[in-house]
């Protein structure tokens, strides 16, 4: 059985560990120390780079290549941006790593703003997170009273503030531009591509925005160096990574395996799937296409998701049980998307809409076999990068793989004119 | 024009130094928003007109913003607002009877109990998906809300009740059958 590789989960099990105490006599701070004092701002992307570390919000895009597409010749300010939106279905990876290791996060973001020359950082930690925020609130405050933020940082010429910032519910803030949106006072509305975040993101300024995870593993690697993280994981996926797990398993948790392990050894992690015997999983959070069982197999890492039908997405495995009705799991992830869905792009506005509708009449029993073309056919009008975020994306990766995976029970519920699960249990 | 204002001074102290954080003050809008509320209880009229004058915004600009994000509430909740996920994990694990439970208890979603004390509203993941079902009371974490334990829930926060008090006991569980099994015995215990 796989066990678990604690890299950016390491401090999980010490006393307090989200205090400036605990986070220096566990090693805290070395690696911007090292960064600072022994390295110049290139060296530090080179390790980043080197180390093969992708971003873990989603797209996977290499960390130290966006650091290194910031323009070196820009007058502008330069900015640190720390998505701590976590909003997709299924993931609470982020949320546990800034409520536990609050200093390790600010360890990273000021490695960032010194690879890339920026003297701003923003938290944007999501509204609803009261924890996460009163931690990194204090572990703010601990690090300016030490000075690892403001002027001079550990003596050295490096100067850097910090501001914590706080959504109000929209989870299409994580989204990077609406992301931006929303931190410059905005309707969390996302952008249009280009000009990208890294030439004209906060403020129309070069603004790194990296997640949560990136961001503390970045610091362990400019700390341990690149071939210490490649270790880990497979030559294309090195490293570790946190999956949150959660569902129909016995132990739901995070759990931070080396990329590359597979989805049934995360779950057996987590205690195995639980009596209800598992139906399907989404392997990286709601808005990743589900699979069916026989993909157990799969490994938790970008080439392998998408060779096995789906993408690692969130990295957050959500198992679906037998006595769950499919129809109704995918109508419920439907009003999801069509609540958070901003309004801005049509494909996305009218397609979450009319999806969630066709959905409701299927599992209601009133819909009709036309209606499987036409879900397949709306899906077609919201994927293939039509709107300026992928939000429409990922309401249509739930609906299309279910249908490919489980159109017997869509059938099903046409043919009988009733909720066949729904029937079950009323009879019983 | 002071005389009038509905948020207190200290508010509009806090309010300028926040703003002063940003290299743009605008950035702190929904800060003060959420400052304005928590004082509140909502964000009425009042609040988004003087939001906008600390920070030169129309109230029209303001209220475009505030009704953007789910967080901020036109409308008055009860003293004690219950958010429950009803997203994919908390289903798989029993999110449509605890609602079912709530609506039994407070009433229809968004409305407030006659004492003024509970409302209770369905969210999206709240990013606790281990602590299906999971639930916040004025945004503080609530795990494994089952129909029994939001039942209680509901009749200690309208007995008045402390708060941390509650919060203490329902996050002694450490698992879903845990606060299944528990539920029931102090639920045939307290009648």
């Amino acid at each position: 059985m796989a066990n678990e590789t604690l890299v950016v989960l390491k401090r999980r099990e010490l006393a307090e560990p989200w205090t400036l105490k605990t986070f220096l006599e566990s090693g805290g701070y070395q690696g911007l120390r090292k960064a600072l004092t022994e390295m110049t701002p290139e060296e530090v992307i080179k390790v980043v780079q080197d180390s093969g570390l992708r971003g873990r919000g989603g797209a996977g895009m290499g960390t130290g290549l966006k650091w290194s597409l910031i323009p070196k010749d820009s007058p502008k300010a330069r900015y640190v941006v720390c998505n701590g939106d976590e909003g997709e279905p299924g993931a609470f990876h982020d949320r546990e790593l800034m409520e536990t290791d609050p200093h390790a996060l600010i360890e990273g973001m000021l490695c960032a703003a010194y690879a890339i020359g920026a003297k701003h950082c923003f938290i944007y930690c999501r509204g609803e997170f009261i924890l996460a925020h009163e931690r990194l609130a204090n572990a703010i405050a601990e690090a300016y009273e030490a000075n690892y933020l403001g002027d001079n940082i550990m003596g050295t010429n490096f100067s850097c503030d910090m501001v914590l910032h706080r959504g109000a519910g929209a989870y299409i803030c994580g989204e990077e531009t609406a992301l931006l949106e929303s931190l410059e006072g905005y309707r969390g509305m996302p952008r249009p591509r280009p000009p990208f975040p890294v030439t004209e993101g906060l403020y129309a300024s070069p603004t790194v925005v990296n997640n949560v995870q990136s961001l503390q593993a970045a610091a362990q690697v400019i700390q341990n160096g690149a071939d210490w993280y490649k270790q880990w994981g497979t030559e294309r996926s090195p490293g570790t990574l946190v999956c949150s797990v959660s569902g129909a398993v016995n132990d739901p948790r995070n759990v931070e395996v080396p990329l590359g392990t597979t989805v049934a050894d995360v779950l057996e992690l987590c205690g195995g799937v639980d009596d209800r015997g598992l139906k399907a999983f989404a392997p990286g959070g709601w808005s990743t296409p589900m699979l069916p069982p026989d993909k157990l197999d799969a490994t938790m890492d970008y080439e392998g998701m998408v060779a096995a039908g789906s993408v690692l997405g969130a990295s957050s495995i959500i198992a679906v049980p037998n006595d769950m009705c499919i129809v109704r799991a995918v109508w419920r992830g439907s009003k999801f998307y069509s609540h958070e869905s901003c309004g801005k792009c049509t494909p996305c506005r009218e397609g979450t809409y009319w999806v969630e509708r066709i959905l409701e009449r299927i599992e209601a029993g009133h819909g009709h076999m036309a209606d499987l073309d036409r879900l397949e056919k709306v899906n077609n009008g919201m994927s293939g990068f039509k709107s300026l975020c992928a939000l429409a994306e990922f309401a249509a990766g739930p609906v299309g793989s279910s249908i490919i995976h489980f159109r017997d029970e869509y059938e099903e519920h046409i043919k009988l004119g009733a909720c066949p699960m729904a029937a079950e249990k009323v009879s019983a | 024009m002071t005389d009038t204002r509905v948020l207190s001074e200290d508010f509009y102290t806090r309010a300028k130094q926040i703003a002063a954080r940003y290299p743009v003050a605008r950035s702190a809008l929904i800060m003060l928003l959420h400052e304005a509320q928590d004082e509140i209880g909502y964000v009425s009229d009042d609040v988004i007109r003087e939001v906008g004058s600390v920070l030169g915004l129309t109230p029209a600009d303001v209220e475009g913003v505030a009704t953007f994000y789910t967080m901020f509430k036109r409308k008055h909740p009860g003293k004690f607002l219950i958010s429950v996920c009803t997203n994919m994990s908390c289903s798989i694990n029993g999110a449509d009877e605890t609602v079912a439970a709530l609506r039994d208890a407070v009433g229809s979603e968004h409305t407030t109990t006659e004492d003024g004390t509970c409302s209770w509203e369905s969210v999206e993941c709240l990013a606790t998906c281990h602590w299906a079902v999971a639930a916040q009371v004025n945004y503080l974490d609530v795990p494994y809300l089952t129909p029994d334990r939001a039942r209680k829930l509901v009749a200690d926060l309208r007995a008045g009740r402390d708060l941390d008090e509650i919060l203490a006991d329902l996050r002694k569980a450490k698992s879903l059958s845990e606060a299944r099994t528990t539920a029931e015995r102090s639920g045939a215990a307290n009648g």
